[in-house]
């Protein structure tokens, strides 16, 4: 069930909200039930097939987590149990995900036309498989203390990140699904959320959809891309992923909202990022921390600790030698973003969108080691400072478009055609309608001015997480009967514009 | 087993070797954008560091957790009862 559709809003959504706190009367634990079984209604209403596969992996990854917890004292039995458990997620994420695309790249093609050709991808394997994984680490860390079957199978099913993230750390879940307070009615939550969860809505179906049918038409011809068509192709993608990905998170954070629990921050104005490294705090927050946290840390930690042990110099000083550099910042980092590009589907142009965004993120520390601040320009003026600004925010997102070219493409190959229409190697291509021109110019003026979903919401704690502060004051929402008729006035129109609505783009991955 | 103030004391002197910045005073409130360069970078830098001194071993997971000084601090407390 998708969250911008008629089905959801009007039926799963209310009927879920009514069953929670009426259950709640009676005990805690007959919400949650409810809750869950709703949840896997919702996941089993695409398929019903993928449900075993769910209830499956979540079962399994239980066991483990609870064999992890008896064995605190067997450091060995416990990591080996952490390595079988983890290889056995990797290895199911791999068989659904990445095993047709390998065995077409390996000249398989006998193999089509039998039923392993026609393995259907589950929904949401990505998410619920990392956010698993993150859980058997955290027990085996010792991080994650609660560990009951009813708790912990809430925390993973809960319909609103299930399909497309965030990626939620159990630490910051559970305790909320423990408070008594998660369970009574409560008409502020129900308010903001229902406000944030509108403001999702109309990103999504107003904003991000009409985009998607001539992102489709030209992404499907890169050859024949010219100049403007091939910028087009890319600028209209990376505001339709904008748009639908940050309305999608917008709605993940109001919908558990509505049930009193405050989600992770996924998303916030990356396209307003001044460096690389700052954009990946801004985009698919909880994926760049899912992947630093278990991922990136982990190799840096054991790269500096083999360092330490061997006498090499461990300091910024270090980190600037050329060997330092590759050890401890460009190969971690590389290393880190190649498998968060494959993470997103098995063809080759999500490795290379990964290895781009890598080298991205070492050039920006590159700059940081080698230019420290204080020998940094420091623009003299206004005007200086503003020119200076606007320059790093759009080469941070041209770099970004860049990239985006082989996230949405079909192939290396298309992304590469796509890159030289965009050099102009296709000659100048068709001129773009006013129209068009206009709508997009409107959708930047969103981005790089508008305050965002959290910043109109900041008075009410909207996402867990340091919210900036809205830089405009009379945008800030209340619970007033001037908000109530915009956000009255937003859903009506988001309502309205259901009829076109897609699929998120999230779901693929 | 080392009283609050070595190990208040320690932390500062290992903040102050790893950024090079002799000037850096810590108190429990101080989180990350209060302290040039303590990037994720130089985190990595300094809990390994702390590792030494103290004879302990961060996980990962714990260390991305930490949201100021204080925190830290306790953790390292923490884990010197552990170890004692």
């Amino acid at each position: 069930m998708i969250f911008s559709s008629i089905p959801f809003i009007f039926v799963f959504l209310p009927v879920s909200l009514a069953g929670f706190w009426i259950l709640a009367n009676f005990s805690q634990k007959f919400s949650s039930l409810w809750l869950i079984a709703a949840s896997i209604f919702f996941y089993g209403y695409w398929r019903l097939t993928f449900v075993p596969m769910l209830v499956g992996s979540i079962a399994f990854n239980y066991i483990v987590g609870v064999m992890l917890a008896r064995m605190e004292q067997h450091p060995r039995a416990q990591n080996l149990t952490l390595f079988t458990g983890i290889t056995v997620d990797i290895a199911a994420l791999f068989y659904f995900k990445y095993a047709v695309g390998l065995a077409t790249f390996f000249g398989f093609q006998s193999l089509a036309g039998t039923p392993f050709w026609e393995i259907v991808l589950p929904l949401g394997i990505s998410f619920f498989t990392f956010t698993q994984i993150g859980y058997l680490i955290d027990v085996k860390q010792g991080v994650a203390k609660t560990r009951d079957l009813l708790s912990y199978t809430l925390f993973v099913t809960f319909f609103p990140h299930l399909i497309a993230g965030p990626i939620l750390h159990n630490r910051e879940m559970m305790p909320q699904f423990a408070d008594a307070n998660t369970y009574r009615f409560n008409k502020s939550n129900l308010a903001v959320g229902l406000a944030i969860f509108t403001i999702g809505l109309v990103k999504k179906v107003v904003l991000a959809d009409p985009l998607a049918a001539d992102v489709a038409m030209n992404f499907a011809h890169p050859e024949v891309a010219g100049f403007t068509t091939a910028w087009y192709a890319v600028v209209g993608y990376s505001l339709q992923l904008y748009f639908d990905f940050s309305g999608y998170s917008d709605m993940a954070i109001g919908l558990a909202r509505m049930f009193n629990v405050r989600f992770p921050l996924n998303f916030n104005s990356p396209y307003k990022s001044t460096t690389m490294i700052d954009y990946w705090q801004r985009f698919h927050i909880t994926l760049t921390r899912f992947i630093t946290m278990y991922i990136f840390s982990p190799i840096a930690l054991s790269v500096t600790r083999w360092r330490d042990r061997n006498g090499y110099d461990n300091s910024r000083r270090a980190s600037a030698k050329p060997g330092g550099f590759v050890s401890l910042i460009a190969g971690p980092t590389l290393i880190t973003m190649a498998l968060a590009g494959v993470w997103h589907g098995a063809g080759s142009q999500y490795f290379i969108f990964g290895v781009l965004h890598g080298t991205y993120i070492t050039v920006n520390h590159a700059a940081r080691v080698y230019f420290p601040q204080k020998k940094k320009i420091h623009p003299q003026s206004l005007l200086q400072s503003t020119l200076f600004h606007a320059g790093k925010v759009l080469s941070v997102y041209i770099a970004a478009l860049i990239a985006f070219a082989f996230f949405r493409a079909e192939s290396t190959g298309a992304a590469l055609r796509l890159l030289m229409g965009m050099s102009g190697e296709n000659g100048f291509g068709l001129p773009i309608p006013r129209t068009t021109l206009l709508h997009l110019g409107i959708l930047f003026i969103v981005i790089w001015f508008a305050p965002n979903t959290q910043q109109i919401m900041s008075n009410y704690e909207p996402a867990l997480g340091r919210i900036t502060l809205n830089p405009y004051n009379f945008l800030n929402w209340a619970p007033s009967i001037h908000w109530g008729m915009i956000a009255g006035f937003l859903m009506l129109i988001g309502i309205l514009a259901l009829g076109g609505t897609t699929e998120f783009l999230y779901f693929q991955f | 087993m080392m009283n609050d103030t070595e190990i208040d004391n320690t932390l500062t002197s290992v903040f102050r070797q790893v950024l090079e910045d002799d000037t850096i005073q810590l108190t429990p409130q101080t989180t990350a954008e209060d302290v040039e360069g303590w990037d994720s970078m130089n985190h990595i830098f300094i809990v390994v560091e702390l590792e030494k001194r103290f004879g302990i071993k961060f996980q990962a997971a714990e260390m991305e957790e930490l949201k100021n000084i204080g925190e830290l601090a306790s953790l390292v407390k923490e884990k010197l009862v552990k170890k004692a």
